[in-house]
């Protein structure tokens, strides 16, 4: 069986391989051994079955904002604030999940993520509605607001509202019953060692799902069939019966609500909490997700991985070679920028490809 | 007489498309010479061919007996070629004078406006131009001083042979008459024009010589003289045209679109409606012609219901909906669009998935209340395809963009007719596609008065009006200023009226309504 793989996939591959080619001749520029470099980053964080679940843990919350950003798009709604989204969902998340003690975990855990969501919903409405009843372009507000959530939360933790009692810069720790087990707990918990240093959990799980339930929103429903038309093509769409603006707020706040969850991994897991400054920027990062897995969910779960896997291979680019591990980040910047070049090159490939059936056309004749 | 150009068989293909087939046209030095074709006939190819922006794969240009090779505009321009586009190649935020200077700039350091201005005055004064206008910005001048302007931008580049890509598409009729008398002056200079058209009309009444092209090759080069309208419509398309006409009946009906009083607020660029109002019966057709920029936007905003007027009623079928805005609106009123690329079609989604713009919460499209139904969405679409003989390249999974503009708008016709809406609004809704098109678009709307649907048709073509409409209103500076019925009148009497002329001066003579 021949799969045909889209010939956007194929161009993100090479920006991909292009990144790396710069990204050589830098590493030699350091004096390392690329090969060494690049086997570092890209096969250590394969090299077994915990380090590949652990890559899982970290394309997590990447997936869910490269998510959360394609969902905006496509109502042509530029949503940069995804991280500011990411933060409150998760300090609502850190303080609901003090409250309730008698609460079981398979209610608790549910109604954290629906209050994270709402919260999240909600921060994306406001530059949506911002634009439409004012006209403020979102790419602004949307950036400034990621300011106002992240002080806020520094605001509300060191100025001690809602603190843990004897660490500083973190909330209290959250309930027993709102904690999402890592395989590594669990596996303690049921005295097998083989998932020691596991901080993979459930979250994984609901991302998975989360992009598949997109997929369907986006490719097989009415709404999703709104949101394209609106996204493509607003005039004709206002033209055609359609609600214009409504679709637009649904999209962010749909928007919101995923990026307002995608942290719960970390926040229910890892940190049970929220420290101050806990996200290295997956907001940011989602929307290099988003652009590498070109706007399609199933890119997403790819671009996610790939990002993963760099992300892991940081600390082995650290602990084994001179070269610093910003140098990953460097790499995702070049991967960004051949991205947004690519659309030249794919125009120029499909003249050639014109020029070649037309030459061979020529040839038969 | 010499031949100042001479395209010898030029050739270009795209792909599997022949765009231009051994295209050979020869220009007289001098001369008005018409280029006329359908769409997609392989004008606009050859002219790009010409310009230096296509690289042709065959054939060759010669200029003055010499043989040019242009690799980019810059090179055709300096063999003193000017090209007037139907979109300008203007930039509106720039002053009149700094547009037609622009690349051509006096002084090597600091731009000599002056000299640029003195220059260009005598000029100015050949077009009877005001010299204040060197100093208003460009955006906010009429389209047909735009195209003035354009082609002083020529002239100051020293060209001596001028093409016209369909440029009387932008033009009021007005302005049309005008911009004839500049051609014909311009010839009378001593320049060349090369005219592009796809209107017969026009053809017929500037053109020394024709050459006719239809899917990319030329089917004959003749003297104007020679032949008439209905033979160059032959030509062009290949067979007889099939002449549509509705016989006015008399409709004595209730009205069903009722349009009362609409006022809407002054604003920069568009015309105020003053208490514009009109009544459309059922069963009939009801055109509204007039110069385009009188009210016909708004009127059709407020109809559809993307604007809302300051006063005012729009009653359709016995409901008033003046405020009640499109998504809420119901299905009963079928809208074809002025502009089909803007209102009417998704370009980069598939002609099934256009096929259910607006219609996407009809049950026959979903499954489960949230799915679509893609074999309903599909068959629907294939459907359409058949019926409306629409051409695709490979079926109704292609992008609508890969449509030719006739075929797009066929595309708009079946969707909007598809589920017998008993009204129907169309706003020129054969603008800017092929003859072939335009006459299966008004046999479907002659189709569905037959139906005994109701009609209501805002066109800017006179003709279209003429041979569809059962009564025509004529709309002049946001008022229906007269309503006519279809029962010989002639072009002139409606024409009066579309200008602006009103009953009382026209004394002496019994105008129907």
């Amino acid at each position: 069986m021949k799969i045909r793989v889209p010939k956007s996939a194929v161009f993100s591959i090479l920006s991909v391989l292009a990144a790396l080619l710069i990204g050589a001749v830098i590493i030699l520029i350091n004096g390392e051994n690329p090969v060494t470099v690049y086997y570092c980053m890209i096969v250590q964080p394969l090299s077994s079955v915990n380090n590949l679940l652990n890559v899982f843990y970290v394309m997590t919350p990447l997936m869910m904002t490269g998510l959360a950003f394609i969902v905006a798009s496509k109502a042509s709604m530029i949503n940069l604030g995804l991280e500011g989204q990411l933060l409150l969902g998760a300090l609502a998340a850190a303080w609901v999940a003090t409250l309730f003690p008698a609460l079981p975990w398979y209610l608790y855990i549910p109604l954290i993520m629906i209050i994270a969501m709402v919260v999240g919903a909600l921060w994306g409405l406001l530059p949506g509605i911002l634009k439409l009843r004012f006209g403020a372009s979102e790419i602004v507000t949307t950036i400034m607001l990621n300011y106002v959530a992240q002080f806020f939360i520094n605001f509300i933790i060191s100025g001690g509202y809602f603190k843990h009692p004897d660490i500083e810069q973190r909330t209290p720790y959250i309930l027993e019953n709102a904690h999402m087990a890592s395989l590594s707990e669990m596996g303690t918990a049921m005295g097998i060692k083989t998932f020691r240093g596991v901080q993979l959990n459930a979250m994984f799980i609901v991302a998975i799902i989360c992009v598949f339930l997109v997929y369907i929103l986006l490719e097989k429903t009415k709404w999703g069939y709104k949101i394209n038309a609106v996204g493509l093509n607003l005039k004709a769409s206002t033209a055609n019966r359609m609600s214009a603006k409504k679709i637009m707020l649904c999209a962010m706040a749909l928007s919101g609500a995923i990026a307002g969850i995608a942290a719960m991994g970390e926040v229910l897991g890892t940190f049970n909490g929220v420290i101050e400054g806990f996200s290295p920027g997956y907001g940011f990062s989602g929307i290099s997700v988003a652009l590498l897995g070109r706007s399609h969910p199933i890119g997403i779960i790819l671009g996610g991985l790939f990002f993963g896997i760099m992300n892991q291979g940081m600390m082995y680019i650290n602990a084994n070679t001179s070269v610093p591990k910003d140098f990953v980040k460097v790499l995702q910047t070049l991967i960004i920028i051949f991205i947004v070049l690519s659309p030249y090159f794919e125009s120029k490939w499909e003249k050639f490809r014109e020029k070649s059936s037309h030459a061979k056309e020529a040839k038969a004749v | 007489m010499s031949y100042l150009l001479e395209l010898n068989q030029i050739t270009k293909t795209f792909g599997d498309l022949v765009a231009n087939d051994h295209v050979t046209v020869k220009v007289k030095e001098g001369s008005i010479h018409s280029i006329v074709g359908e769409n997609g006939a392989g004008k606009s190819t050859l002219m790009n061919v010409l310009y230096g922006l296509l690289k042709p794969d065959g054939g060759e240009i010669i200029l003055r007996g010499k043989k040019m090779t242009f690799t980019s505009p810059l090179d055709s321009i300096a063999a003193g070629l000017g090209m007037i586009h139907q979109h300008f190649m203007l930039i509106p935020t720039m002053t009149v004078l700094d547009n037609i200077i622009l690349g051509y700039e006096i002084g090597s350091f600091k731009l000599n406006r002056k000299q640029s201005r003195k220059e260009l005055e005598p000029l100015f004064e050949s077009f009877g131009l005001e010299f204040s206008l060197f100093d208003t910005k460009l955006g906010e001048l009429p389209v047909g001083l735009q195209q003035k302007i354009e082609i002083i931008k020529a002239l100051y580049r020293k060209a001596s042979l001028i093409v016209f890509d369909e440029p009387t598409a932008v033009l009021t009729p007005q302005e049309i008459e005008e911009f004839f008398i500049l051609v014909n002056k311009l010839k009378a200079e001593g320049k060349t024009i090369l005219f592009i058209s796809h209107k017969l009309n026009e053809i017929m009444e500037i053109s020394d010589e024709v050459t006719i092209m239809r899917a990319g090759k030329v089917v004959d080069c003749v003297q104007k003289s020679d032949v008439n309208e209905e033979i160059l419509a032959k030509l062009m398309i290949g067979r007889d045209l099939v002449e549509q006409k509705v016989t006015f009946r008399e409709n004595n009906n209730e009205p069903i679109i009722q349009v009362q009083g609409l006022e809407t607020e002054v604003k920069l660029g568009s015309t105020p409606l003053k208490k514009l109002a009109f009544e459309v019966k059922k069963g009939e057709v009801f055109g509204v012609a007039g110069v385009a920029g009188n009210g016909q936007t708004e009127l059709v905003n407020i109809l559809v219901g993307t604007q809302f007027p300051l006063a005012g009623h729009v009653i359709i079928n016995g409901t008033e909906v003046t405020r009640v805005p499109s998504h809420k609106r119901t299905q009963s009123m079928a809208y074809i669009p002025e502009d089909r690329q803007t209102e009417g079609l998704i370009m980069p989604l598939s002609i099934s998935k256009n096929m259910i713009l607006g219609k996407v919460d009809l049950p026959q499209f979903i499954r489960h209340k949230i799915f679509l139904n893609f074999k309903n969405i599909n068959e629907n679409a294939q459907k359409a395809v058949n019926d409306y003989s629409i051409k695709v390249s490979s079926g109704i999974h292609d992008p609508l963009k890969s449509l030719s503009g006739g075929n797009q708008q066929k595309v708009i016709v079946a969707r909007e007719l598809n589920d017998e809406p008993e009204i129907i609004l169309a706003v020129n809704p054969t603008r800017g596609i092929d003859i072939g098109s335009i006459e299966y678009i008004h046999s479907c709307i002659i189709a569905e008065r037959e139906k005994g649907k109701t009609v209501l048709l805002i066109s800017n073509e006179l003709s279209e009006i003429m041979a569809l409409s059962d009564r025509i209103g004529i709309i002049h500076d946001g008022q229906i200023t007269k309503i006519l019925d279809n029962n010989g009148v002639t072009k002139e009497q409606i024409g009066f009226y579309m200008l602006g002329g009103k009953d009382e001066e026209k004394t002496g003579e019994v105008v129907a309504g």
